[in-house]
């Protein structure tokens, strides 16, 4: 029998949700309950999730009223013993069909390896919707990724927010359950303001457009998304023209529309005066205090306008908008005045109150670090032939705006503050441009700094602190990372290869190391950062689609020079695609092995043309000569991919090598002779790479 | 409910409205605590009440002292002393946030007309051992009020779980007013004229400021530190909870001010923070005993109950 199919709705109706989390929470929601129901082996059609911020449902259309029957064997006792030697059934047997509800005459053989067994076929019907529902439910919330569960009232049940309603229906039909301590119905509310009474829904279709009409709520999240999309920027063209739009980015988007349930756009101005404050201040105070979306033209360029999305119409709009542009008067004055009393103090003299302030318990004040990072990124500069004066003005000036007003009152614009400040205290543009850039990249993806001596500073600035955390033994573990290690050994790499600085992470460290006033407590801290930063390469090349035997062959050789490191495995990765690549690599292979297990001390120190026996011998030796000879400019470059490619010439004769040569033979001088062109043959390769370490076919 | 005899368009008649209003949801109207605290949080009637099985509802106005936001009067929306109004509910109803809204229509508010939203905000106070999740309440992009489910308190469970909404009286009255400062509010019209916030507060702004940040004595401050401490510490192993929480107050109160005059290092900071965060816990545990020998007076049915 086929089962009968029909729409499900679940709705879980609370007071307001966390908006940056709503639409992952709902997603979750939604994949809970559609990883349950394959589970179950309940069929549907489709599902979607609704989100606003006061309810998360999910709408599952075309759901299989009950699982598939199931069709189940019960083995019963082997013939022998079912029957007796007339053939009647015997009490075990009896005893057995009786268990399956049935009678001896009714049950059928059985026949596998073991033997015949008297048995039954039984067909169980599939569990309902309806008995199903409720725990697939339960479970998928439980499962929500809620970072901090609440109570409320007297009650036990914990959940985002406090729970009102639950609505849960299979057709026309409410399944009856109680859900986060609510009995289920089919009863929601509307919008808080503009529908008062409670909506009665009478099936799931039928949900969405209940709840915008009369409920004055637009559930789709991301319809409503797109509705505050289109209607802020509508808002601001119909009145600025179409080169003037509100800058939206997808995470203010997003939490905006889990601020809403029926968004109204509204434009909003500020004074002009305000312009001459760092627009990226103005820009944090609409965004992040306010959630506004600020107003740029096409070059990018702020103008003095906002957009907010209300959450009502307004029977006095104005009022709406006088209201907000009255809280972000407020702010921008806030921020203003502090541009105006930072600028009367200049970066250098702050550098008094930086010695207050504590970096780490056993690292010493802000102020020691500063002086580290300063003689750090001097050696540095000093290794690329950059100005050291200027890396080290920009290492003592690098955390000053930490204490300025602008920083204490928007922390997200550390370095930023740091860059206007340096401007107007007459630094060298390009310390005030590191003051920027030292804190690049900010997250995974992020852009790299322009200028070298921001990179400087940038590299210096992490470098101290791994040395100094990993110095007092708080290096990181499992998830725990609290001065953000990992990011900051990624930020170090991708500087150091991608803007192709190549410099030594071994000698780096143990410069910084010596910056260190008092010695640290962890004895064997550069090999551990050394470590720790290696480590990081690794997953780092796997997103890169580098394959793990390529990064191998590199790895095999402890390069301590990322860039370096970096342009060996780009020459590795195009010498795999040679033709002659794996039959080198076979050989590479081959020849470890052999030098592996020859553990007797060769005494000959060159290769001997006279102990030659054959055309094949002398033909690699002299190969060996030739390619040595042609790759050690190429090697002094660093053009490893142009060493690999001139080491592709000795296949043949390899090859030919191990075809008509015997290398272990009686006797002595010769076996020396062939390991020793075998030893060579080997280091030549190794200079650039551990190709035996290949995956090869 | 009795027609609003109130003018909400000043301080206070909002405080009035307020009373009002809460009294008739059936909080008892207590009064400020006579001490200098950061916020309403602190008064008894919050901190302590929301530990242990009893229940309880009130509402009071509770003037706030936070040292380092002081802005010598020269800031429209910054001051050093401001006031909160603050209403305990517990346990929770389920129709707080309704009642909150109710008491905004009754101070005039019609969230048809003004944009009132429930903007996540989750609270705690290191000091306290409390934290708790719920909102800031927005009215047109303004934050006007708090509002928290307290889940732990002193570091004790919040059973069952105490409803706090706490009103930034002047924040909310600039909404309602329509005035861009603080000192522009009206605060009452008498026969006399307007009297406004800041005929009342102005100069209590700027002398309140240069003492916190330049006249306060600062080696006086570390001794009553030190002595507030010691005393809490005594009176909690004499089981006197209540004297204890006043010292614990005290000390709280002047690291806020040894705070604003910069005389605290970062990591002190932290040292000092944890010395009042264990005087609040020992007092909230000893608060709870203390409830616990006297059998929990407020589970018990009230005869006179109606």
């Amino acid at each position: 029998m086929r089962a009968k199919k029909d729409n499900f709705l679940v709705e879980i109706h609370t007071e307001e949700l966390p908006p940056k989390a709503l639409s992952r929470l709902a997603k979750s929601f939604l994949q809970e309950i559609k990883d349950r129901l394959t589970k179950a082996q309940l069929e549907f059609k489709e599902a979607e999730f609704y989100a606003t911020p006061r309810r998360l449902a999910v709408f599952v259309k075309g759901l299989a009223s009950e699982q598939p029957e199931a069709i189940i064997e019960r083995k019963g006792p082997a013939i022998d013993a079912a029957f007796d030697a007339a053939g009647n059934p015997t009490p075990a047997c009896i005893g057995f069909a009786k268990s399956c509800g049935t009678t001896p005459d009714k049950l059928a053989r059985i026949k596998n390896k073991q033997g015949e067994f008297v048995g039954l076929q039984q067909t169980v019907p599939g569990k309902s919707v309806c008995e199903l529902m409720p725990a697939i439910v339960s479970e998928s919330l439980a499962a929500l990724p809620i970072p901090k569960r609440m109570r409320w009232g007297s009650g036990v049940v914990e959940f985002v927010r406090p729970v009102h309603s639950v609505i849960m229906l299979y057709g026309r039909d409410v399944i009856d359950a109680e859900i986060l301590g609510v009995r289920t119905g089919r009863e929601t509310r509307g919008h808080r303001f503009h529908c008062r009474k409670t909506i009665s829904i009478s099936q799931p279709s039928v949900y969405l457009k209940r709840l915008e009409y009369p409920g004055y709520v637009i559930a789709d999240f991301e319809r409503r998304k797109a509705m505050i999309l289109e209607q802020a920027n509508a808002i601001v063209e119909s009145s600025f023209g179409e080169n003037i739009h509100p800058l939206i980015t997808p995470e203010l988007l997003d939490e905006v529309t889990g601020l809403v349930e029926w968004p109204v756009a509204i434009l909003g101005d500020f004074d002009q005066r305000f312009l001459e404050v760092p627009s990226e201040a103005l820009i944090s105070a609409m965004q992040d205090h306010q959630r506004y979306f600020a107003v740029v033209d096409d070059e990018g360029k702020l103008l003095p306008h906002f957009v907010t999305i209300s959450n009502i119409e307004s029977r006095d709009m104005q009022r709406v908008i006088e209201g907000n542009e009255r809280v972000l008067r407020a702010r921008l004055s806030d921020a203003a005045f502090f541009f105006e009393t930072d600028k009367k103090r200049s970066l250098e003299s702050r550098l008094e109150i930086l010695k207050g302030i504590v970096f780490q318990a056993k690292l010493g004040s802000v102020y020691d670090k500063t002086r580290r990072v300063s003689q750090l990124a001097a050696y540095i500069a000093k290794a690329l032939g950059e100005d050291e004066t200027l890396a080290a003005r920009a290492g003592m000036l690098a955390k000053t705006d930490l204490t300025t007003e602008m920083v204490g009152e928007f922390p997200e614009l550390q370095g930023l503050a740091g860059y206007y400040y340096a401007k107007h205290d007459g630094e060298p543009a390009a310390v005030a441009t590191a003051m920027n850039e030292q804190y690049m990249p900010r997250f995974s993806g992020d852009q790299l700094p322009e200028t070298k001596i921001g990179c400087i500073l940038a590299l210096a600035d992490r470098l101290d602190t791994l040395l100094g955390v990993f110095g007092i033994n708080q290096a990181p573990t499992g998830d725990k990372d609290p001065f953000a290690l990992r990011r900051a050994a990624l930020g170090v790499l991708r500087i150091l290869i991608e803007k192709e600085l190549n410099l030594d992470l071994q000698d780096l460290l143990t410069q910084g190391l010596a910056h260190y006033e008092r010695p640290l407590e962890n004895q064997e801290v550069v090999a551990q950062v050394l470590n720790f930063i290696s480590e990081r390469l690794k997953p780092w090349y796997q997103e890169q689609s580098i394959n793990p035997d390529v990064f191998a062959a590199v790895a095999a050789l402890g390069i301590t020079r990322p860039y370096d490191f970096h342009r060996r495995i780009q020459a590795v990765q195009a010498f795999k695609q040679l033709q002659d690549a794996e039959s080198l690599s076979v050989a590479n292979k081959r020849v470890s092995n052999i030098l592996a297990k020859y553990d007797t001390q060769i005494l000959a120190k060159d290769i001997d043309a006279d102990l030659f026996e054959n055309d094949a011998e002398r033909e690699l030796a002299s190969q060996l000569e030739v390619q040595s000879l042609a790759i050690a400019p190429l090697y002094g470059e660093a053009r490893y991919m142009d060493v690999l490619s001139q080491l592709s010439h000795l296949r043949q004769p390899v090859d030919n090598f191990f075809d008509q040569v015997m290398v272990m033979t009686e006797d002595k001088n010769q076996r020396e002779n062939r390991l020793l062109m075998l030893a060579k043959l080997r280091a030549l390769f190794l200079q650039v790479a551990d190709v035996a370490l290949l995956q090869t076919r | 409910m009795k027609k609003n005899t109130y003018d909400t368009k000043t301080l206070q008649g909002m405080i009035g409205t307020l009373q009002a209003y809460w009294a008739a949801q059936g909080c008892t109207i207590v009064q400020p605590l006579d001490m200098e605290v950061g916020a309403g949080t602190f008064h008894p009637s919050t901190f302590l009440r929301a530990i242990g099985p009893e229940p309880w509802r009130a509402a009071y106005v509770q003037p706030s002292r936070r040292p380092t936001d002081g802005r010598y009067g020269e800031n429209p929306n910054r001051v050093q002393h401001y006031y909160q109004f603050q209403v305990v509910l517990k346990p929770s109803p389920d129709n707080i946030q309704e009642l909150y809204l109710d008491s905004l229509r009754a101070l005039g508010v019609d969230p048809l007309t003004d944009d009132i939203r429930f903007v996540e905000d989750n609270w705690e106070s290191p000091t306290l051992g409390a934290w708790g999740l719920g909102w800031e309440v927005w009215q047109n992009g303004m934050e006007v009020s708090q509002f928290t489910y307290f889940q732990q308190v002193g570091a004790l469970e919040c059973k069952p779980v105490t409803g706090e909404l706490t009103y930034g009286l002047e924040r909310l009255a600039t909404a309602i007013q329509g005035v861009d400062s603080i000192y522009d509010l009206v605060w009452s019209k008498s026969p006399q004229g307007i009297v406004t916030y800041g005929d009342v507060f102005h100069q209590n702004e700027v002398e309140m400021s240069k003492y916190n940040f330049e006249f306060a004595n600062v080696e006086l401050l570390f001794q009553q530190f030190n002595a507030y401490e010691s005393e809490s510490q005594r009176l909690i192993d004499v089981g006197l909870p209540l004297p204890a929480y006043e010292m614990a107050l005290k000390a709280s109160h002047t690291f806020n001010l040894l705070d604003a005059r910069r005389a605290i290092s970062v990591t002190e900071r932290q040292q000092y923070i944890l010395k009042i965060r264990r005087l609040a816990k020992a007092v909230a545990e000893s608060y709870y005993q203390a409830r616990e020998a006297l059998g929990f007076p407020l589970c018990q049915e009230k005869k006179n109950a109606r």
